[in-house]
């Protein structure tokens, strides 16, 4: 299987990681490994995930 | 006021008339000015109310025409003419942009599609389908109806566009460069104001290098804001106007706030009628830190230089000790993105030394998600002042 990933720019601040995360969720993608790398403002997250089939 | 019609002889003794400020227009609220029964009065329209009761500005039929015949000649000057079909964002009510647009439209005999402003969607349907020809916006408006149209696949290729006109809110000139890029075409810059009319007291011409004042009708002063002491030509400062036709409500000296400066020298256009440049600033939206001015618009002509940055920001000021303090927020864009959180310290930092070149003041910069600043269909609020200090 394929596999991407993904980089995403996130607000420091509470429910923005887990805004990110449901929007994956809701959508069916599952994540292989994630890591965050933040400052006090502002943080990148970076997902692998497995490329959907179609695309 | 000591003051008879015989001690006016010359232009220059109009220095011996005082000055009309909003404050005294708004006393008088709500037809306190009419000058003529209130019956001859055919419409009325308002400046937003922002702070305490609105300007109520009375029209009578040969101020609307008047007011048609400024406005067409504005449209003229940005080249517009019978063959084309302009869509009017302006809002339609008792603003005065919405209508005073329109007017100027039926006069020249373009067709109007008076949409008025919001349903940004069908506002691009339209443009496609109608095959719009001028849009008018204000500058906020267009770079938000430029991202939905971008979401919705159309490019500027898609549209029979042939110029923009803009006005209501303060622009820089890398906005108008950002605006053009996006639909493709020339945009030009329209003022006015309710006080004194609504839209087409000044407008662009085909040069985009100031916009001409209708003379004939508007007489424009320029006065230090502080003093009041009337400048000369070329020097910037707060535009004072007269009207001269004004039949309903007729105004003497009456300051804008807007800062700019006149420009006598003949325009290549041809046209001899004065030119005042872009508005750079507002006497009162001017921001006191740390006792040096800052306009929004320096901060914004920063951001503007850095490469795959969009204008969407907010300024906010604070004082959280005894300094003030200034914080930007600034939206993220995918041109602007890495994924190395030191590759992004670099950006906020770069934006910070901009914004400091700028105004020279130290700012902190906060960057923040695309789009999660709040976009406006009207005046953009880019200021937040939290230093209770008014
Ligand atoms: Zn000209």
């Amino acid at each position: 299987m394929k596999i991407k990933q993904i980089s995403v720019f996130l607000e420091n601040k509470k429910g923005r990681l887990w805004k990110a995360l449901n929007t994956l969720a809701e959508n069916g993608i599952n994540i292989r490994a994630l890591s965050i790398a933040d400052t006090s403002e502002f943080g990148i997250l970076r997902l692998i995930v497995p490329e959907p089939p179609n695309g | 006021m000591g003051i008879s019609p015989e001690d006016i002889q010359t232009l220059e003794d109009i220095n011996k008339l005082p000055f009309t400020t909003k404050d005294d227009l708004r006393e008088v609220y709500p037809f306190g000015m009419f000058t003529v029964p209130r019956k001859d009065i055919i419409e009325v329209h308002t400046s937003s109310g922002t702070a305490g009761k609105p300007v109520v500005s009375g029209y009578t039929l040969e101020d609307i025409e008047l007011w048609s015949e400024v406005m067409a000649r504005g449209l003229t000057m940005m080249g517009i003419t019978e063959d084309n079909i302009i869509q009017n964002t302006h809002g339609y009510g008792l603003f005065t942009g919405g209508f005073g647009v329109h007017y100027g439209a039926q006069k020249i005999g373009a067709t109007v599609i008076p949409i008025s402003t919001g349903q940004t969607r069908r506002q691009i349907e339209i443009m496609k389908d109608f095959g719009t020809t001028v849009m008018i916006f204000t500058p906020s408006y267009g770079l938000y109806l430029s991202e939905v149209a971008q979401e919705e696949g159309l490019s500027s290729e898609d549209t029979d566009l042939k110029a923009i006109g803009f006005g209501a809110e303060m622009w820089t000139a890398q906005m108008r460069k950002e605006i053009e890029k996006r639909f493709g075409v020339q945009a030009f810059n329209i003022y006015g104001l309710t006080e004194i009319m609504g839209p087409g007291v000044a407008i662009e011409c085909n040069q985009q290098s100031g916009l001409h004042i209708c003379e004939d009708h508007f007489y424009p002063e320029i006065i230090n804001p502080q003093t009041t002491e009337s400048l000369g030509a070329d020097k910037t400062g707060e535009l004072v106007l007269t009207t001269l036709s004004r039949v309903g409500m007729p105004i003497i000296r009456f300051r804008t706030k807007d800062i700019t400066a006149l420009r006598y020298e003949p325009c290549d256009c041809g046209r001899n009628m004065v030119k005042m440049d872009r508005i750079t600033g507002r006497s009162d939206d001017m921001l006191k830190v740390r006792g040096v001015a800052v306009f929004p618009s320096q901060i914004e002509k920063a951001l503007l230089k850095i490469d795959g940055l969009q204008p969407h920001y907010q300024i906010i000021v604070t004082r959280p000790h005894l300094l003030d303090e200034i914080e930007v927020k600034v939206e993220t864009s995918q041109e602007l993105f890495s994924d190395e959180v030191k590759e992004m310290v670099r950006i906020k930092k770069k934006i910070e030394s901009y914004i400091e070149n700028e105004i020279g003041l130290r700012v902190n910069v906060t960057l923040v998600e695309p789009k999660s600043l709040p976009r406006s269909e009207g005046k953009a609020v880019r200021v937040i002042d939290q230093r209770n200090i008014h």
